[in-house]
């Protein structure tokens, strides 16, 4: 009795109540937030002063400050005799349609795999979980030689087609996680209302599969983006080069302007900035999406 | 009695090697309200889903209104099947989501707009034609699956324990609202359902299961009063199982002392299973009942109180509404009509089968 009445004397205002807060440790939290925004930030703002600068500045005594002449024509020359603005729509047609590609390919066969009952569903998923294995280095040469028997080299197919099969593998294993949490009886429910395959594929599950979307396009378009071998590799000439390559002939045999340079390095960058910042809470949700059971 | 409108004839099932439902045989009336009820894993979703056409028995077949559907796609069946968790499109407005099949179905928009409001109606929710099925209550999203699947005419709603993830208030609500609904509609529902209190409530026929196997069919009054064997004494309601042996006819002998019964043909000197129902076992003063015995626990149970006694070495439960304290020395007495013997089963599996052989 006599601990009862000890435990009821307790106020649990004070006793409780939210610590108060440590000033030192609130400015050592924020210093140190302030030095990784300074870390991030740092990047983005040394390539784009690095852009509008002479050769003179970049190799002088002026590394890291900003312009003493913002040279603009630095964009300018990279968009003109660098044609730059060629390879950017290059880059733009063969990502988008390598994404796109991707993505219906992956829908459908994770479809297949995970909603449809045959035999050798767990096969046939084996097998393209094996692509997430074998890197795109080790499959140059005979990607090459298929190609070339197929006279299939210097087109913007030659990239979207091998892109689109080497992004295949991670957009299924992506889109498993997200159709696996939609519940089977949908599907049932849709069949006793005469509801086809087909027409529950497109109706139900696509609608139902939109956060997977982002996620996808995310993967597939950081692979296709900044891809540099298969595009030097399987382009020569000119009028479907890619960002990637085109930045790479910018730099000339005997001297390199690099300001034309650090403005296609720009070019290049600004798209994934923006793809970043606009589906990043959409990213951070399909991280945990499946992780979690609704 | 109505006309017969569903026949499974002897249905066998199995998944991986293991048997789910063993020579089932079951035959469903016009207009009844039938509940399939038993623990899980007793094989009653597999029944339900067989006779809605999602899966194929590996023997045996379904007969629906005289014609063999064993292999007919579930569109084709008279049926249509509310889920457990609801099934809406939740990327469709109400009003698409029950129009989903219409639409299949490429019936005229005005038939449509009228089915729907209709459909509504009947569930209690008209003017949520234009809602998300995010924004509804659980209780309200049933209801708009029931309603998804009334507009398509079905003869037979197949419910597959429909209220399971509803709270205690509104499951008791949506009994009412589905016997209801059952008498204006005026169609066959087959109820899928562990929970016992449910099935008398709502059934007019209740097929109890166990094992893949049915144990006792009949009547909710039936099932309750009349259990055959002692599983479906023990799922059904509380109950006293007590071993025992029949004298004769009529007499049976339970914990050492002899008690008049109504049974007959156990034989003579057979032993056997008695279930006395708690609220059937009478506290009388001591001298004046059967079994001496004293009140070991009691608890207030709001209708009654629920009491345990210890007598004859055996733990009796008693629901009364007549309070005696715990310590209170008494005597058990129970009228004869009150004790329903059962053959005790030989084995487990004659347990699992219900196996009542003639004596």
């Amino acid at each position: 009795m006599k601990d009862m009445k000890k435990a009821k004397m307790v106020d649990f205002d004070t006793e409780y109540a939210p610590k108060s807060s440590n000033p030192v440790g609130k400015v050592i939290v924020t210093i140190i937030l302030i030095l990784w925004t300074v870390i991030n930030i740092f990047p983005i703002y040394f390539i784009f002063t690095f852009s509008l600068k002479s050769n003179d500045e970049i190799f002088g005594n002026n590394i890291a400050g900003l312009p003493r002449n913002w040279i603009w024509s630095n964009y300018t020359r990279a968009l003109g005799t660098g044609n730059m603005g060629l390879y950017f729509l290059n880059s733009i047609l063969v990502t988008g349609a390598a994404i796109l590609i991707s993505l219906i390919a992956a829908l459908m066969a994770t479809y297949a795999i995970t909603r449809i009952k045959w035999r050798a569903s767990k096969l046939a998923n084996a097998f393209f979980m094996l692509g997430l294995t074998i890197p795109l280095q080790a499959s140059i040469v005979p990607v090459f030689f298929v190609l070339k028997e197929l006279h299939w080299l210097n087109k913007y197919s030659t990239l979207i087609i091998p892109y689109s099969a080497f992004a295949l593998a991670m957009a299924i294993l992506i889109c498993t996680g997200f159709m696996v949490e939609i519940p089977y009886d949908l599907d049932e429910a849709a069949r006793i209302d005469g509801c086809g395959l087909w027409r529950t594929f497109y109706q139900i599950i696509l609608p139902l599969m939109k956060p997977a979307y982002a996620t996808v396009g995310i993967y597939s378009y950081l692979q296709c983006w900044n891809e540099f071998m298969f595009a030097n590799v399987f382009i020569s000439d000119s009028a479907h080069r890619t960002l990637p390559i085109g930045i790479q002939q910018l730099s000339g045999s005997y001297t390199t302007d690099w300001g034309p340079i650090g403005a296609a390095l720009v070019i290049a960058t600004f798209p994934t900035l923006i793809f970043y910042i606009s589906l990043s809470r959409r990213i951070q949700e399909s991280f945990i999406a499946g992780a979690v059971k609704g | 009695m109505e006309k017969e409108l569903i026949n499974l004839d002897h249905i066998y099932k199995s998944y991986d090697g293991q048997l789910i439902l063993d020579d089932l045989s079951l035959v469903i009336h016009e207009n009844e309200f039938v509940t399939l009820l038993g623990p899980s894993g007793c094989g009653k979703t597999t029944t339900l889903r067989i006779i809605g056409g999602f899966e194929t028995p590996d023997k045996g077949r379904v007969i629906f209104d005289g014609q063999d559907i064993t292999a007919l796609a579930p569109n084709k069946r008279q049926l249509n099947t509310v889920f457990q968790k609801y099934a809406l499109f939740t990327h469709m407005d109400i009003a698409d989501n029950i129009a989903f099949g219409l639409r299949i179905k490429n019936k005229s928009d005005q038939y449509i707009k009228d089915k729907i409001s209709y459909a509504l109606k009947l569930v209690n929710l008209d003017g949520y034609e234009h809602r998300m099925p995010d924004s509804l209550s659980g209780g309200q999203q049933q209801r708009i699956a029931i309603a998804r699947a009334i507009v398509n005419e079905p003869k037979v709603l197949l419910l597959d324990e429909p209220l399971g993830a509803l709270d205690l208030k509104l499951r008791q609500d949506m009994q009412y609202e589905l016997i209801r609904l059952k008498r204006e509609l005026g169609i066959t529902f087959i109820y899928v359902t562990h929970d016992q209190e449910e099935a008398l409530t709502m059934s007019d026929h209740i097929v109890v299961m166990n094992q893949g196997y049915i144990q006792q069919e009949g009547t909710p009054e039936a099932i309750y009063n009349e259990p055959e064997n002692a599983f479906v004494a023990d799922f059904i309601g509380d109950s006293n199982i007590i071993s025992a042996t029949m004298v004769k006819d009529e007499l049976v002998r339970i914990l050492g002392t002899e008690f008049p019964c109504v049974d007959k043909g156990f034989g003579v000197e057979k032993p056997v299973d008695v279930v006395i129902r708690p609220e059937d076992v009478k506290l009388v003063k001591r001298g004046e009942g059967k079994i001496p015995g004293v009140v070991s626990h009691i608890i207030f149970k709001g209708v009654h109180y629920e009491m345990e006694v210890q007598a004859g070495g055996f733990e009796w439960l008693v629901h009364s509404t007549k309070e005696s304290p715990a310590g209170t020395e008494v005597d058990i007495d129970v009228d004869p009509f009150d004790i329903q013997v059962m053959n005790r089963p030989a084995s487990e599996d004659e347990q699992a089968l219900g196996v009542v052989d003639d004596v």
